[in-house]
């Protein structure tokens, strides 16, 4: 690794960094729980029923065959209804029992409850070094990422945390999909007392703006267009050769663009699926950057509902973008400084793109949907954005400044 | 004893004057698809009409509301409420769907006052309703298409 980069003919680094981000889904938490014979009934929104039965007949003192967990419809919880405590639901068992049982018992988190009240996306910082051979070849690459662990310590350290590394703090960036022949991706994880959930994409929600932005640095440093330059290392990963090849071809990339219109791309894997996506934005010298349309290819393989595979990455573009551009979930000694949506602020219908989604048709075991239309929609932008400024966003989001 | 006129019924509701309405449509009411989102008037999702104008449920004391008439997203009807639910429902707008009644109390507002609303007229009528799911360009469409089925 030292010996590739040490005999590159060019070395470029950056260093990356991302804020804690809240869930803030519109329906608040809630949940009801009472005493019915012998059995406690819990009504709620819950990503993670047996989980949540489990805990509660930890909380009711019981087994959980005499726990009813009625799921309901609910809100969208982009994560934050998965939490390994059940902290909602816990609760209202906690206080039905407090009360004997005599009563039923509603909690209804506030939202200044839900956006102080922790579990985050965690706050990483990324380091990203590429080395060139002198006809600007990808040769050497090293990402070292720290930040904490969000499944240490919970029910599915066994399964996803291997020899301290967190799966889900380095998805995206420990299988890249390109033919590198060094790398190395590091990882350093640190204790904080802020407590860390996933949050729609998790891992893909940092990882792919690191890799995704930083590779557009490097096809620049070699002199190439971003899309051959990535294609030209995906002759082994046809799966994200042809998404990239057919967002590019859809959007149009290459073709000149109207006075003050910029364009970025990038590609990510999330969920077994793999997204690419052109964004164009408009930028005016000295004006307001908006985000005009966004090309998304998408294979997710076998799908069965288009439709539903088009709202979903629709919707994730807009659930990143917010995240991109303006939302940062910040301390001050120890306290959460944003309690409501003037200061945590999820995007807006009046700064939503276009967006067309163009499906991959293939045979191919279906994938998931639901998230990865989130991860390339931040370093799409940051490479429109660089395109139209010559500035490479690095700290996020978008709202510090662009110049960072 | 406070005296609302509520989706075309005069309702009486015991509850302290201060109460927002939107306390007093879902819990005194029992009328639920008002939804409460943020309590600051930061989300719509709470959104009802006030004499056919659009306003915030968890902003307006129930006290305040006096003799003005109140409407939920129960109690909509008309060409232009039937027409942007029709189109809602096509163009499969909602997806977890907790902001949406606000969404649609916005949209019906909107297309009220003005049959024909341009990116920006939307933007500025709607602009205040969060959507986590951000379903938003669905949202700009269906009022579009709802625009041209009431100008048919």
């Amino acid at each position: 690794m030292e010996k590739a980069f040490a005999s590159a003919a060019k070395v470029i680094e950056a260093t990356y960094e991302f804020p804690y981000l809240a869930h803030a889904a519109l329906e608040p938490l809630n949940a009801v729980a009472m005493k019915t014979g012998d059995m406690i009934e819990v009504w709620g929104g819950h990503q993670m029923p047996d989980l949540y039965q489990f805990i509660v007949s930890q909380v009711a003192g019981t087994t959980p065959d005499k726990v009813k967990l009625h799921v309901m419809k609910t809100g969208g919880g982009f994560g934050r209804r998965a939490v390994f405590d059940a902290d909602v639901v816990a609760e209202a068992t906690a206080v039905a029992k407090a009360l004997d049982w005599k009563h039923p018992v509603k909690v209804q988190w506030t939202r200044d409850n839900d956006i102080k009240g922790g579990r985050y996306r965690p706050a990483y910082v990324h380091r990203v070094k590429a080395g060139l051979d002198a006809s600007g070849k990808l040769v050497a690459w090293n990402n070292h990422i720290v930040g904490q662990s969000i499944l240490t310590g919970t029910v599915f350290e066994s399964m996803l945390v291997t020899n301290g590394v967190d799966l889900t703090s380095v998805e995206g960036a420990s299988n890249i999909p390109y033919a590198v022949p060094n790398m190395k991706v590091e990882l350093s994880t640190m204790e904080a007392g802020v407590p860390v959930l996933w949050w729609r994409s998790v891992g893909s929600t940092h990882t792919a703006y690191a890799v995704e932005s930083f590779l557009d640095e490097v096809a620049e440093a070699a002199g190439k267009d971003p899309v051959e330059f990535r294609l030209a290392m995906l002759e082994k990963s046809p799966r994200h050769a042809a998404v990239l090849k057919l967002a590019a071809e859809k959007a149009g990339w290459g073709n000149e663009l109207a006075e003050g219109r910029y364009r970025g791309i990038a590609i990510a894997e999330s969920f077994s699926s793999v997204v690419a996506q052109v964004v164009e934005i408009s930028m005016p010298k000295g004006g307001d950057l908006k985000v005009e349309r966004v090309v998304a290819a998408v294979d997710c393989g076998t799908v069965i509902n288009p439709d539903q595979v088009k709202a979903q990455v629709e919707g994730g573009i807009g659930f990143g973008l917010g995240a991109i551009l303006q939302e940062e979930l910040t301390l001050t000694a120890g306290k959460v400084d944003q309690e409501n949506y003037d200061a945590y602020t999820p995007l807006r219908i009046n700064q939503m793109p276009v967006v067309e989604v163009h499906i991959v048709v293939t045979d191919a075991a279906p994938t998931g949907i639901g998230e990865p239309g989130v991860p390339p929609i931040g370093p799409a932008l940051a490479n429109a954005v660089y395109a139209a400024t010559k500035k490479r966003v690095r700290v996020l989001p978008f709202a510090k400044g662009y110049s960072a | 004893m406070i005296t609302v006129n509520i989706n075309g019924t005069v309702r009486e509701v015991d509850a302290d004057p201060d109460m927002p309405l939107l306390w007093a449509i879902r819990d005194v009411l029992a009328m639920t698809g008002t939804k409460f989102g943020c309590g600051m008037a930061q989300c719509g999702a709470c959104t009802v009409h006030m004499d056919g104008q659009p306003i915030r449920s968890c902003q307006t004391a129930i006290g305040d509301v006096g003799a003005a008439k109140i409407t939920t997203i129960e109690g909509i009807g008309g060409k232009v409420a039937e027409t942007v639910q029709a189109v809602w429902a096509e163009l499969d707008v909602p997806q977890c769907g907790y902001c949406q009644s606000g969404q649609i109390m916005s949209a019906v507002a909107l297309l009220s006052e003005n049959r024909k609303p341009a990116d920006g007229d939307i933007d500025a009528a709607m602009s205040g309703n969060l959507c986590r799911c951000a379903t938003y360009h669905r949202i700009r469409g269906a009022i579009h298409e709802a625009a041209r089925r009431l100008e048919a």
